[in-house]
């Protein structure tokens, strides 16, 4: 193995969960997409996909009538994902103050619950902190306990 | 700086252009948020969720 080589470089992993929102008016395929970051760290991002194939950009809004539902599900794949890969650590903010907010929300209703298995934290500026209702997040992590 | 897109005629201008460039402007925003966080506050936060998996496992 003394023979010369090309420089080569690793592609960051890119792990991916489908699923289907359903309505009476339409289905929407949405896709959750954990990019690596570091090692243990791992951006989530929720998207739609489009008919040949394409990721929608996230500003477009799915008006499904079914947030609920989605988050839902949303939670339940990092759920998944954190069981799968033991010791990472997951993070996201949202695309736009409103959905940022939206989580926030989603997370302080349901923190009791949460922290049952998950340790949750949140980010103001440049630090991080145990997740507290009604704190002005702007991003978050999520590790599995 | 943002790239400029185009929309071809006959499309809808208030649909953005569908490919990867939404999923790669959130990891780009990932790691700028990452880069402004204070290492130490980062490092500590790891601390605490090694020690819930830990306290977990027990």
């Amino acid at each position: 193995m003394n023979e010369t080589n090309y420089p080569f470089r690793v592609n960051p992993i890119e792990i991916r969960y489908d699923f289907d929102s359903v309505s009476e008016e339409k289905t929407v395929k949405k896709t959750v997409i954990f990019s690596q970051l570091t090692t243990d760290l791992f951006n989530v991002a929720l998207l739609d996909v489009l008919e040949d194939g394409l990721l929608s950009d996230d500003l477009v809004v799915t008006n499904n009538q079914d947030l609920r539902t989605v988050l839902a599900t949303v939670i339940r794949i990092i759920d998944s994902f954190l069981t799968d890969f033991p010791g990472k650590t997951v993070f996201f903010q949202g695309s736009d103050d409103r959905r940022t907010r939206l989580y926030r929300i989603v997370i302080s209703r349901e923190i009791d619950l949460i922290r049952k298995q998950f340790t949750v934290e949140g980010v103001i500026g440049e630090h991080t902190e145990s997740f507290a209702p009604d704190r002005p997040y702007n991003s978050f992590f999520i590790s599995k306990n | 700086m943002e790239k400029e897109t185009q929309t071809p005629i006959g499309t809808d201008a208030t649909q953005p252009k569908p490919d990867r460039s939404a999923l790669d402007r959130k990891i780009a925003a990932a790691h700028e948020t990452l880069n402004r966080l204070d290492k130490d506050a980062l490092d500590q936060m790891f601390a605490r969720m090694r020690a819930n998996r830990t306290n977990s496992s027990k």
